[in-house]
């Protein structure tokens, strides 16, 4: 998600029907710059270098949005988009439409990683390691981070763990139990619910950790656009 | 209609086809880069990156996101995957008509209000621009 206000001024997208290494290249219709999804910045035309400003957003399922969020509004279907056209693409092993920039085969083109940048550092966290690991305390360049990640829904969160200039060090508590699922932090003992980030007792009691910048990709498509990129492994 | 509009419109169906369909692609991926209308390469200024969360880098300069030469590569016209520009919405007892409780949907959550997006209609579409609690914003796939 990208905010549509750029230099003050709000803007509308289109499709530009180009593509940068497999990924999505808008335009916007005030200006006509190309935009690369990416790389978050215009590319070509007037605004060519300038960065969009990053909304963070969850992908997981319907299930579990509307137990999250159950005064959600959905974007309409009209009774249509039953099935995903690229239904059958996440599953086999092409690399998008131009095929791969180059190969790296430290995991499937096509496994799913929830990849984080944090001023140039970049690493990877493919959900299989996390599938087993679902709490990751981790440093990322110098900052601290936590994955959060829900087998049962698919769902992958990246904070900041630093509260007031200290990392914390979480864990879980119990079993995962979906949206219900609490964190504890080793430092203050404080109970944190996994899927917003928020404290709901102890000594942090009302906190919200950041979100980190993250970006749910396939394997093959991250490390084309992060050739440094670190791999979690669990 | 002039030929040459047709041999135009052949063409696209053709690349929706491979956009689209993806076991259509299969066979003809060998081909794809001569059906591209074109390719080119643009340099790309790097640029301080904005945002609060992200921090100066180790040599005290702001950072910098990627900058350098990318390949561009032209596959369709612009527009002819239709952007969402006027989104309509409905609550959840109506959507839970149309979804299944397992369907992927990206969702946000800004000032109180909370919205979803289908993730195999964002395959569509792309792009909605959309407006949550004030804030205008594209959601893109």
């Amino acid at each position: 998600m990208y905010s549509r206000t750029i230099n003050g001024k709000e803007h509308t997208f289109g499709v530009s029907g180009k593509l940068i290494m497999n990924a999505l290249v808008m335009y916007d219709h005030q200006t006509d710059t190309l935009w690369s999804q990416f790389l978050r910045k215009g590319v070509r035309g007037e605004l060519a270098g300038t960065e969009l400003e990053v909304i963070p957003v969850i992908q997981t399922t319907w299930g579990t949005w509307k137990e999250l969020h159950p005064d959600t509004l959905v974007l309409d279907k009209r009774g249509r988009y039953s099935r995903d056209s690229y239904r059958d693409y996440y599953q086999d092993g092409r690399a998008g439409v131009i095929g791969e920039t180059f190969s790296d085969d430290r995991l499937e083109r096509k496994a799913m990683v929830v990849g984080v940048d944090i001023a140039g550092n970049t690493k990877a966290y493919p959900f299989g390691a996390l599938s087993d690991n679902p709490v990751v305390n981790d440093t990322v360049g110098e900052s601290h981070t936590l994955v959060y990640f829900d087998d049962s829904s698919g769902t992958a969160l990246v904070y900041d763990r630093e509260v007031d200039g200290n990392p914390l060090t979480f864990r879980l508590e119990g079993e995962p139990n979906g949206i219900l699922t609490v964190l504890v932090d080793e430092e203050t003992s404080s109970r944190w619910m996994a899927f917003n980030g928020t404290a709901i007792e102890g000594e942090l009691k009302g906190q919200t950790l950041d979100r980190a910048l993250s970006h749910l990709s396939f394997w093959f498509a991250w490390k084309d656009w992060n050739p440094d990129t670190e791999l979690y492994s669990g | 209609m002039s030929i040459g509009r047709i041999v135009l419109l052949t063409t696209a169906g053709f690349v929706l086809l491979l956009v689209f369909v993806p076991g259509f692609r299969n066979g003809v991926t060998g081909r794809l880069t001569s059906l591209s209308s074109s390719s080119e390469t643009i340099t790309v200024p790097a640029s301080p990156i904005q945002g609060s969360r992200l921090q100066p880098s180790s040599d005290g300069n702001p950072p910098t996101s990627v900058g350098g030469n990318l390949k561009l590569i032209t596959l369709l016209g612009f527009d002819a995957i239709p952007a969402i520009l006027d989104p309509e919405f409905v609550d959840v007892g109506v959507a839970d008509t149309e979804m299944t409780p397992d369907e992927l949907v990206l969702g946000l959550s800004i000032n109180g209000e909370s919205k979803a997006y289908s993730i195999p209609m964002l395959s569509s579409h792309e792009i909605v621009n959309d407006v949550v609690g004030g804030v205008p914003l594209a959601v893109t796939w």
